[in-house]
């Protein structure tokens, strides 16, 4: 059995197999410019596409959920946006392609982010990333449905990190957890996660991406700051996880910030 | 026209201030722009204003430019005022 220690954005404790989830950065491709007018268009008819997804996200959103409706509204925000639209439309005008246009103003922006110094602005660029994916999807496959995640059982979804549209799509029922190599509590993601009660740690060893799916896991999103060896470690007994996240409330908090807890992973039998 | 406003909301100019401000900037057909820092951004755009990285305290320029500009401007003073509360 294995022990990956990450940082709790989300509190709560999941047991299933694992799913580890690899997602290709999506780049505009090099194909030659039409003209200026056909290309605006393309980018208009991505931008449509990418907002009538989000407008649908908020319709199925669970009701309720003030942060999901927030942070599905920032989004379709960025979509709007009349600065990033001119600015594309702009290359444009200098002969780029709509994809190369939009994709060079998003960098810009996502490295306007990073430079700011509040690290809440600095996870925004996630966000960026993430509706730029959709909007580039839609400029490369105008008539196809973008491919969000899909879940058909219980899983705890595992990845180098996770955009909020991801979660957003996702079929709650079946998501008892998530655990990321990257990402912090400060993320949209998180915060969805916190919003929805789904347990997520952040900071694992990128190692735990060479778990095979279907590997089983105890996410243990306890207080985090109780011993990192309870009893439950030696004999896996997934029926008590829940004892032993009370017990662990019962612990003595040494720290708000940057709790450690774990992801004990275990070969499916 | 121009004003002085100091940011007085805790958590500073973050997606959903931004956005907030973008949209009511964004009802007047004058020009509103922001200044800080040396750098002057389209009050319209969220996206923009979020790249200040404005913090509590900071005291920003609002400048409006158009027919609606003295309106943009009260509308605006009151949005930071109200710490970017939409009014009910």
């Amino acid at each position: 059995m294995k022990t990956f220690v990450g940082t709790v954005a989300s509190e709560g404790f999941a047991n299933g197999a694992v799913r580890i989830v690899t997602t290709e950065k999506r780049l505009p491709t090099l194909r030659a410019s039409q003209s200026v007018d056909v290309e605006k268009k393309i980018l208009a008819t991505a931008l449509a596409a990418a907002t009538t997804d989000l407008d649908h996200m908020q319709v199925n959103s669970k009701s309720g959920v003030k942060e999901s409706t927030e942070i599905i509204e920032a989004h379709i925000m960025m979509l709007q946006d009349p600065e990033v639209l001119a600015l594309s439309q702009a290359e444009i005008d200098t002969g780029q392609n709509a994809e190369s246009a939009y994709a060079s103003v998003i960098e810009n922006f996502r490295q306007m982010f990073l430079d700011v110094p509040d690290p809440i602005i600095q996870q925004r660029a996630i966000d960026l990333y993430d509706i730029s994916q959709r909007v580039l999807f839609y400029m490369q496959f105008p008539n196809e449905k973008y491919p969000d995640l899909t879940l058909d059982k219980p899983t705890i979804l595992v990845a180098k990190d996770f955009t909020p549209s991801q979660i957003f799509t996702i079929d709650k029922k079946y998501l008892l957890g998530i655990a990321t190599v990257e990402g912090a509590p400060t993320s949209h993601t998180s915060i969805l996660a916190r919003s929805l009660e789904i347990p997520f740690l952040v900071g694992l060893d990128a190692a735990v991406l060479t778990e095979p799916t279907s590997t089983l896991a105890l996410l243990n999103g306890g207080t985090g700051h109780s011993p990192l060896n309870p009893p439950i470690q030696r004999q896996p007994n997934f029926c008590n996880i829940r004892a032993i996240f009370n017990w662990q409330k019962k612990m003595p908090k040494s720290s708000k910030a940057s709790r450690p807890v774990q992801l004990m992973v275990c070969k499916l039998l | 026209m121009e004003i002085t406003k100091k940011i007085i909301n805790d958590d500073g100019m973050h997606a959903r201030p931004a956005g907030v401000l973008a949209k009511t900037a964004s009802a007047f057909t004058s020009k509103v722009d922001i200044l800080f820092n040396g750098r002057s951004v389209n009050a319209k755009s969220a996206m923009m204003v979020m790249t200040l990285g404005l913090a509590k305290d900071n005291e920003i320029r609002i400048q409006a430019d158009g027919p609606d500009a003295e309106l943009a401007l009260a509308k605006i003073s009151e949005l930071i005022d109200s710490q970017f509360q939409v009014p009910g």
